[in-house]
């Protein structure tokens, strides 16, 4: 059996300069979503019926695939029986919860008819990836919630529940698993129906393999990047065994990615358009050398000098890297064949920002007040 | 490939999903079906209100609302479509820029006040009084009684319907008014000019539908796909047939896009190229050999002492830039009767001399003069004469691009020679087709609110040909031909206008008429004229029913100068214009201009009731279908009303001037007007019984009967309204030919095609079987008639059939000589009796052909603001056209203020050739500005490939081409507010030699960025 | 029986009483526009503008050519607008027209993105949006009518009536025309067919027709993956289910082990 050691989170300050800064973003961005909800999308953003979707969509696929750490753990420790990372399993599902709700807030605004959000749940259309999607969305959060909820209920020592919920753990994961490969992959197929329109750069029947795959590099990315900022915000002592087993991690994981891609865009003749130059030859070299080159070199020098400074800064190139492309593929692959350059408003950009500082607020707080860096001991 | 299909999908998921997928719809409640909007509506039938083709429309309503409108599909012209203009006609009653209350000016105000109609109405006729008695002129210097006044003018009507036309008529000449014009003399009076000398009538000869009968459609002066979007639904099955489309413009335009020939000349030298044409159809003996011997006065023998040297005809006084015409004339047989040299040999018959005069347009002299490439002339030449082998057929489509011209009247002319030519005058698929305007501005000029004419193409009395009405008659009516009925119709009018009071005693009331004289500075009383006076100050008072001069109008700084030394204007109009707005108008100073305005609120053509008349001479009735918005009325209404008030005045007045035309007015159509009952009077009836008549071959010149307007008599043959023959249905047309002669009624008796006597041959037998109008059936000798015959085919009395060879002899029975006119004779075109080339007002070349430069009759107006730019000006080197968009109505107010037309065409803009716009550095889409010396006016550059510059005689010109639809009031007004975007501050007032016709299409300009 | 409209360019004079009477019948109200050197305006379609008439000048076999495109929603067979849209607000009915419940339609504009031909618009303008495009006058077509823009056509570019019909219509006019047609029939096969057909005179590339265009039925591409969802929860469920097991049976082999070895 396990037990818990709760280590001094409650000295964790809630007012700091960087704390208030995020306070300050978060309420800008409710007074933009407020002003957002009263006059409507045309006004407050630059999108267009040329460009349907723009940042919104681009941070939506992105915060996805950075919460992609909550399957991916769940699974390492709980299917793979990897038991060391459950340390940092509850920090990657409550990232990950955090990130569904991020993206759900993100959503409501951004589409037109936000008081309508619940449509989906009765009006049926099983042939629409996005119904797909939403739907697994809507599951997944679910059981993110729930795997997130002992950490909740032990704080009010409602074991009874507890016991409950662990009973129903494996299963849980398992579904959690499911929905997270499904929806991540079609978060790809969303751009399938995009033959003419998607950049061949990044047009190809594989992407939806090439989001889950490389959602699962990101969530590792994530926990890594978590780690060493916690570390260094909250004061915990780093787990350098934990980290050099998810460098190895990492190190294969993005390879297998880089070349995955490699050969998907030789094979299917795009490589002449990678050195054209032009934003959109830029755009994807920028996210295969920063996000994907870079880091797997550094990784892979990493794991024969000590030193961590590069593992850090390859987990933030990784993110970026993956940010970037979903960027590119929901935004900047789009823009040739659109005739339009579309660059977020202010408003777009005040959500977005609000959104995600508000997640970082949300992290601060429940770290403090729950039992989230827990060390988990062997009772035997 | 997966092929998983919806059913295999759910098989794999066990039935579970769509067991689900019931229940999305019972949560959401909304349905996807939109009801059909008009299920419920009431349906009236109407006809645009844009232009002459006359398409149906229906007019859906609810609760007194248009709710919606679409094209009629029973409508035989449009079979349920239209274009962009008539598919906007919803916006016209459903419009807030609608006027509906009366707006009143006062002098020097800069506000306008809504006032009570009653007390506007009495104003204005008591302004009207003032300004006429002041002003009238009882006998002139001769001591002729003429009866008029030069004070008060009149213009508009072609977009009112014929019954308020035909009251305008009454009214304005009751009033002795003199300055009395309207659209038509912009627009087709040329064409009146050039058709009736040559035919007989003015008017278009055959009808839009029968336009898919052709072999070739020849558009020349004109752009049916923008103009006349409906033509081209007939255009196009005659392509469909196999026809060519040949198209002749200084522009690509969207008719060009469907030719099949495009030819780029410059403008202003149709003459050349038609002259060329002919020269080659003789040369190569391409011409209808029978058609020009037995139809035509080919073979007529011409004064011997006629002449012709260096573009002169022979009688050229450089004086009075006027002919002495007695040359012109035909030798004379004993019988009096020309004769004639059936074999065409004669050096002396008009085919020799027309030969002769057309030998000099060579393809080279054709060539330096248009601009158009020899290769080009010949496709083109070749492909319109191929229709002059018997049983084919070819039309002209023509418009603005020919009548607006100093040279108009010869411009069509000459298309008239060329069609005869080929034999395709009275032919099913031929004729020329000059394709009318506005709306109604057919049936305005039948009505004649024109000063020179009064109603059915009678002459207006003038002071020293007319004195009295025996002269007038003596001197108007022909021997031959079937003018030789016009007592019958002049009486007719003249008691339909005072009924009892016109007795044979009183001559019928002759002398209530106006007479005209020489009118201002010699230059009669046309357009020009009109507003040169009124630039003088000599005219007083205005009265416009719906038109925009301050847009339309020639050289608009001098018209909107003029409207300001006027006392009184009286705007009858849907909309705030240009012109009863003109005191505000950018850079105007209000408070320094003293006319009083009257702007009354008209109602809009599905506000009221009554009948139009397209260009083929269709006369169609339109239904009201809601009340007029606001305070607004038919402009039926107002003439009635206003009548009533002058009466009331001269009646009451003892010292009033001549009241006796006005009081003794044959005017009882009841307080709120019956439009039924002016229609019956236009028809006709006797005057003892009030029967309505069959038609004018009823008519007498006793007295006992009254008719309005011959041409149209019969329209109205009956008392009902089920006798009103202008809203007859019947589809059927059993000649496949497209007649429909029980749709509406087409005047002259429901002819649908006229000089249709010569669609067959001596025998009677058609050129063509497929193509049979009339036919001689010689097993039972009699006429076989798919059109109503527009010859003697029947013996009025007797019953009997005329043989062919009879008719044969008279296929043109309004001419004199019964037959068409190659050679025009006694100066019925004051030009001379062939065409001939000259250059335009303003050109940059000088006149290859001869040394006369300009038309050697054209009248040179000299006011401070006519100014001329020099041959070959260094400073305005560049041709400007003006011409029409398909969106656009006009002067503007119809279309600028509907917003679904403003949005498609919101701004001026100017097109150029990509070489002059690089040659000034002006980028596409820019607001540059186009200047001459008597205007400037702003546009975007719009350069394409659609405009080139011409070689003309070695010389590279530019032309460019300014839409003319633009001013500066209304929803859209061309560009930024505070600016004048009127294309027609460039133009001249200079106008042809025969009616005065503006030259709107030709004039030099520089253009510059700005 | 699938309607259809032929679109044949050779005949379409440019007049705009297409555009025009798509507004008047659908009671859409005009944009406020410029000229920017061309006849064509509005510059796009719009939440107001469901067709439009592009205007497009050039040269072919050394022939000057001013083409004029009536542009609007395809009403493709397969459309990847109604397969995109998650709610069925989008729905292809069996007599062509691809129709809008308004109802439903949460605005996510996934459908704008979808469509090929970019024709879905949105009302960005309005605090509750909608998604506009040509309905092909669903309404009018259920009650024997014709679509308005059909109708008022003044020299008969489009014709309405049964798809094969206009079909075969389109392939005679090519046929007995070949030298007035392009051979080829714009709709018939892009994007796995559309219900409305155009013909042409001029290439179709040179009048800004999108030529690239896969033949196949665009949902067809996530359906694809959309298929596989079955088997992927059926198979992740097994695998992992499996893999659990087994590291679980290892664990409590190991943790025998232990015990044995320390026992033993
Ligand atoms: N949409 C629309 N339709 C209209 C009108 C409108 O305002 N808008 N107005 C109506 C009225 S009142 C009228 S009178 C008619 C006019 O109908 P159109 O005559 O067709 O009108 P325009 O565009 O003025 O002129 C026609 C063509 O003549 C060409 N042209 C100019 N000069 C010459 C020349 O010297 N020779 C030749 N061969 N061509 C020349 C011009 O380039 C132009 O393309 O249209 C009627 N229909
Ligand atoms: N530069 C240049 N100028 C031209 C031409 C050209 O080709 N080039 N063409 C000339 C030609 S052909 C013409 S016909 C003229 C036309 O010139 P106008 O007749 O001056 O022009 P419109 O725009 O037809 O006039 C429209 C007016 O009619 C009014 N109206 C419409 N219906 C009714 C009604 O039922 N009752 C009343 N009372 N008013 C009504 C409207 O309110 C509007 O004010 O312009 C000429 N001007
Ligand atoms: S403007 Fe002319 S062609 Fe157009 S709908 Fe009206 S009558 Fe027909
Ligand atoms: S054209 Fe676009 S909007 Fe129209 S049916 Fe096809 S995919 Fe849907
Ligand atoms: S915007 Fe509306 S119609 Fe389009 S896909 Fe989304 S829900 Fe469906
Ligand atoms: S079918 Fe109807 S909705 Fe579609 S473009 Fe035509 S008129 Fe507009
Ligand atoms: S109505 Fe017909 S001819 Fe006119 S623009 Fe539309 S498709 Fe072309
Ligand atoms: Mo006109």
């Amino acid at each position: 059996m396990e037990t818990i050691t709760v280590m001094d989170n409650k000295k964790i300050p809630l007012f700091t300069f960087g704390t208030i800064i995020l306070m300050f973003l978060a309420a800008l961005g409710v007074i933009s979503a407020i002003y957002r909800l009263v006059v409507g999308l045309g006004a407050t953003t630059n999108l267009s019926d040329k460009v349907p979707w723009g940042l919104w969509i681009g941070m939506d696929l992105s915060l996805v695939a950075l919460s992609g750490c909550g399957f991916t753990f769940a699974a390492l420790v709980y299917i793979f029986n990897f038991k060391k990372y459950h340390l940092v399993l509850r920090r990657a599902i409550l990232m990950g919860l955090l990130g569904y709700i991020s993206f759900s807030i993100i959503l409501f605004l951004e589409i037109g008819r936000s008081f309508r959000f619940w449509h989906p749940i009765v009006m049926w259309q099983h042939h629409s990836v996005l119904f797909e999607v939403t739907w697994c969305v809507m599951l997944y959060t679910t059981v993110l919630a729930l795997e997130f909820c002992p950490i909740l209920l032990e704080r009010f020592k409602m074991s009874k529940l507890i016991k409950i919920i662990h009973a129903v753990t494996i299963p849980l994961v398992m579904a959690g698993i499911i929905l997270s490969t499904l929806h991540q992959s079609s978060l790809g197929s969303l751009f399938l129906i995009l033959p003419n329109k998607l950049h061949p750069l990044w047009y190809t029947s594989l992407l939806p393999y090439l989001f889950l795959f490389s959602a699962v590099m990101v969530g590792i990315a994530m926990v890594i990047f978590e780690s060493f900022t916690s570390s260094k915000i909250f004061n915990i002592k780093l787990n350098s065994d934990i980290i050099s087993g998810l460098v190895k991690f990492e190190v294969f994981v993005l390879s297998g990615y880089l070349i995955f891609k490699i050969i998907d865009i030789v094979n299917r003749g795009a490589l002449p358009f990678v050195f054209t130059g032009g934003l959109e030859s830029n755009m994807f070299l920028f996210e295969v050398i920063i996000g994907l080159i870079i880091p797997v070199v550094l990784l892979f020098m990493s794991m024969f000098k000590n030193s961590s400074t590069p593992i850090f800064v390859s987990s933030i190139m990784i993110i970026i890297g993956v940010i970037t492309n979903r960027i590119n593929v929901s935004i900047i692959g789009l823009m040739r064949q659109s005739n339009t350059v579309y660059f977020p408003s202010l408003i777009e950009f005040f959500i977005t920002i609000g959104v995600i500082a508000g997640g970082l607020l949300a992290f601060r707080i429940i770290v403090k007040y729950f039992n989230v860096f827990h060390e988990v001991e062997n009772s035997e | 490939m997966n092929n998983i299909t919806r059913r295999e999908f759910f098989k794999f998921t066990g039935g579970a999903i769509p067991a689900v997928i019931g229940l999305p719809s019972l949560l959401s409640a909304e349905s996807t079906t939109t009801d059909y909007k008009i299920k419920y509506a009431k349906e009236t039938t109407t006809i645009c209100p844009f232009c002459a083709v006359g398409c149906g429309i229906i007019v859906h309503t609810e609760d007194g609302k248009v709710i919606n409108t679409e094209g009629d599909s029973d409508h035989p012209i449009n079979e349920g479509s239209l274009c962009s203009k008539g598919s906007a006609v919803y916006q016209i009653p459903n419009n807030a820029r609608r006027l509906t209350k009366m707006l009143y000016r006062a002098p020097k105000s800069n506000v306008w006040e809504e006032k009570d109609l009653d007390w506007a109405i009495s104003e204005v006729a008591k302004r009207i009084k003032a300004a006429r008695d002041k002003s009238f002129i009882p006998v002139d210097p001769a001591g002729v009684t003429v009866n008029r006044t030069e004070a008060i003018a009149s213009i508009g009507g072609a977009a009112l319907n014929n019954e308020e036309c035909y009251l305008i008529t009454k009214l304005t000449r009751a009033l002795g008014v003199v300055y009395f014009e309207h659209e038509a003399r912009l627009c087709h009076s040329s064409t009146v000019a050039a058709l009736g000398p040559s035919f007989g009538r003015g008017a278009m000869t055959n009808h839009w539908i029968d336009i898919k009968n052709s072999d070739c459609v020849f558009i020349i002066g004109s752009n049916p796909a923008e103009n006349h979007p409906m033509a081209f639904k007939w255009i196009m099955k005659a392509k469909e047939n196999g026809a060519k489309i040949l198209v002749a413009d200084p522009r690509f335009t969207r008719s060009a896009s469907k030719s099949d020939i495009y030819v780029r000349l410059r403008p202003g030298t149709d003459i050349a190229l038609i002259g060329g044409i002919i020269n080659y159809c003789i040369k190569n003996k391409l011409y209808h050999e029978q058609y020009v011997k037995e139809y035509t006065n080919a073979s007529f023998l011409v004064d011997p002492n006629f002449s012709f040297n260096d573009g002169l005809f022979g009688g050229y006084d450089s004086k009075k830039r006027a002919y002495d015409v007695t040359t012109w004339d035909y030798q004379k047989n004993e019988q009096g009767k020309p004769s004639v040299d059936v074999t065409l040999q004669s050096p002396q018959c008009v085919f020799q001399l027309m030969k002769k005069h057309y030998s000099r347009y060579t393809l080279n002299v054709v060539q330096k003069i248009t601009g158009i490439t020899k290769e080009k002339f010949e496709e083109l030449a070749k492909a319109f004469c191929e229709t002059g082998k018997s049983g084919k057929s070819g039309t002209i489509l023509y418009a603005m691009g020919a009548t607006q011209h100093t040279t108009a009247t010869q411009y069509i002319r000459s298309y008239a020679i060329l069609q005869l030519l080929l034999g395709n005058m009275g032919m099913p698929g031929g004729g020329i087709n000059a394709m009318r305007g506005e709306s109604n501005v057919q049936g305005s000029t039948d009505m004649a609110l024109l000063f020179h004419l009064v109603p059915g193409y009678m002459s207006s009395p003038k002071a020293v040909d007319h004195p009295t009405l025996a002269k007038y008659l003596e001197k108007e009516t022909p021997y031959t031909s079937f003018w030789s009925n016009k007592p019958k119709f002049f009486v007719s009018l003249l008691k339909a206008f005072w009924g009892d009071k016109a007795t044979k005693a009183n001559d019928f009331c002759y002398d209530y008429l106006p007479k005209i004289g020489s009118g201002y500075k010699g230059g009669g009383y046309s357009w020009i004229a009109l507003f040169e006076a009124m630039y003088d100050g000599k005219i007083k008072g205005l009265i416009n029913w719906g038109m925009n001069p301050a847009v339309s109008g020639p050289n608009s700084n001098l018209t909107l100068k003029g409207l300001e030394n006027l006392d009184f204007l009286v705007d009858f109009s849907l909309w705030e214009t240009e012109t009863s707005s003109f005191w505000n108008r950018p850079g105007a100073d209000p408070s320094s201009i003293k006319t009083e305005v009257f702007l009354f609120p008209a109602a809009s053509s599905v506000e009221k009731e009554g009948s139009i008349s397209n260009s083929g001479r269709w006369i169609q009735w339109r239904y009201k279908a809601i009340e007029p918005v606001g305070d607004a009325k038919s402009d039926l209404w107002y003439l009635n009303k206003l009548h009533k008030e002058l009466k009331k005045l001269y009646k009451k007045d003892n010292k009033a001037v001549f009241p006796d035309p006005i009081v003794n007015l044959n005017w009882d159509y009841g307080d709120e007007p019956d439009v039924h009952l002016v229609a019956k009077e236009i028809n006709g009836y006797t005057v003892a019984d009030k029967i309505q008549l069959l038609n004018f071959t009823k008519l007498a010149d006793d007295g006992s009967t009254a008719c309005g307007n011959w041409i149209m008599s019969g329209f109205y043959p009956g008392p009902d309204k089920k006798d009103n023959k202008a809203s007859q249905r019947n589809k059927e047309d059993k000649s496949n030919l497209g007649l429909y002669s029980g749709w509406a009624y087409a005047w002259p008796l429901n002819r649908r095609i006229i000089y249709n006597r010569c669609s067959a041959d001596t025998n009677g037998k058609p050129w063509n079987n497929k193509k049979a109008l009339v036919n001689w059936d010689s097993v039972s000798n009699q006429w076989v008639n798919n059109d109503i015959p527009d010859f003697g085919w029947k013996d009025a009395k007797t019953g009997n059939m005329v043989p062919p060879e009879k008719s044969a002899q008279a296929p043109y029975i309004m001419l004199p000589e019964l037959h068409a006119r190659f050679f025009v004779p006694k100066g019925a075109t004051k030009e001379g009796p062939f065409p001939e080339h000259y250059e335009p007002f303003e050109s940059p070349v000088k006149n290859l052909l001869s040394s006369q430069q300009i038309n050697p009759v054209i009248k040179i107006w000299d006011a401070d603001l006519d100014k001329r730019a020099q041959i070959d000006s260094k400073e305005f080197p560049i041709i400007a056209t003006t011409y029409r968009l398909t969106e656009h109505w006009q002067a503007g107010p119809m279309t600028r203020n509907l917003p679904w037309l403003a949005e498609l065409m919101p701004e001026m803009f100017v097109e150029l050739s990509p070489a002059l716009a690089k040659a000034k550095n002006i980028n596409n889409g820019e607001w540059v500005k186009i200047v001459n010396l008597r205007g400037d006016c702003m546009a975007r550059a719009c350069i394409t490939d659609r405009i080139q510059a011409l070689n003309v005689d070695g010389k590279l010109t530019e032309v460019v081409a300014l839409p003319w639809h633009f001013g500066f009031f209304g929803y859209v007004t061309g560009g930024p507010d505070n600016k004048n975007y009127a294309a027609n501050q460039l133009t001249a007032n200079v106008g042809d030699g025969n009616t005065m016709i503006p030259e709107y299409k030709v004039f030099l300009c520089d253009i510059r960025k700005t | 029986m699938p309607k259809g409209v032929l679109v044949d360019l050779t005949k379409c004079i440019g007049c705009r009483g297409c555009q025009v009477s798509c507004k008047q019948w659908n009671g859409l109200d005009a944009e406020v526009t410029t000229c920017e050197g061309s006849y064509e305006n509005p510059p796009a379609l719009k939440s107001n503008t469901y067709t439009k008439i592009r205007f497009v000048e050039g040269e072919e076999n050394n022939k000057f050519f001013w083409g004029f495109i009536k542009t609007q929603c395809m009403h493709c067979k397969e459309p990847a607008c109604v397969s995109a849209c998650l709610v069925g607000s989008l729905k292809k009915s069996p007599e062509g027209p691809v129709t809008y419940d308004s109802g439903k339609c949460i605005g996510c504009r996934y459908c704008m993105l979808a469509c090929p031909f970019s024709i879905p618009t949105f009302e960005w303008n309005k605090a509750f949006p909608l998604v506009k495009k040509c309905t092909f006058c669903a309404d009018r077509i259920s009650e024997g009518e014709t679509p308005s823009c059909v109708k008022t056509c003044p020299s008969d570019a489009l014709q309405f009536g049964e798809y094969d019909i206009i079909l075969k219509e389109a392939e005679n006019r090519i046929n007995s025309n070949p030298n007035k047609y392009i051979n080829y029939i714009y709709g018939k096969d892009e994007v796995g067919g559309t219900s409305w057909l155009y013909i042409s005179g001029i290439s179709f590339d040179k009048l800004g027709f999108k030529t690239q265009l896969s033949k196949e039925a665009l949902p067809n591409l996530t359906w694809k993956s959309l298929v596989k969802i079955p088997y992927v929860v059926g198979g992740l469920a097994v695998v992992l289910s499996g893999l659990w097991f087994i590291t679980k049976r290892k664990e409590e082999v190991n943790k025998l082990e232990k015990t044995h070895k320390s026992e033993g």
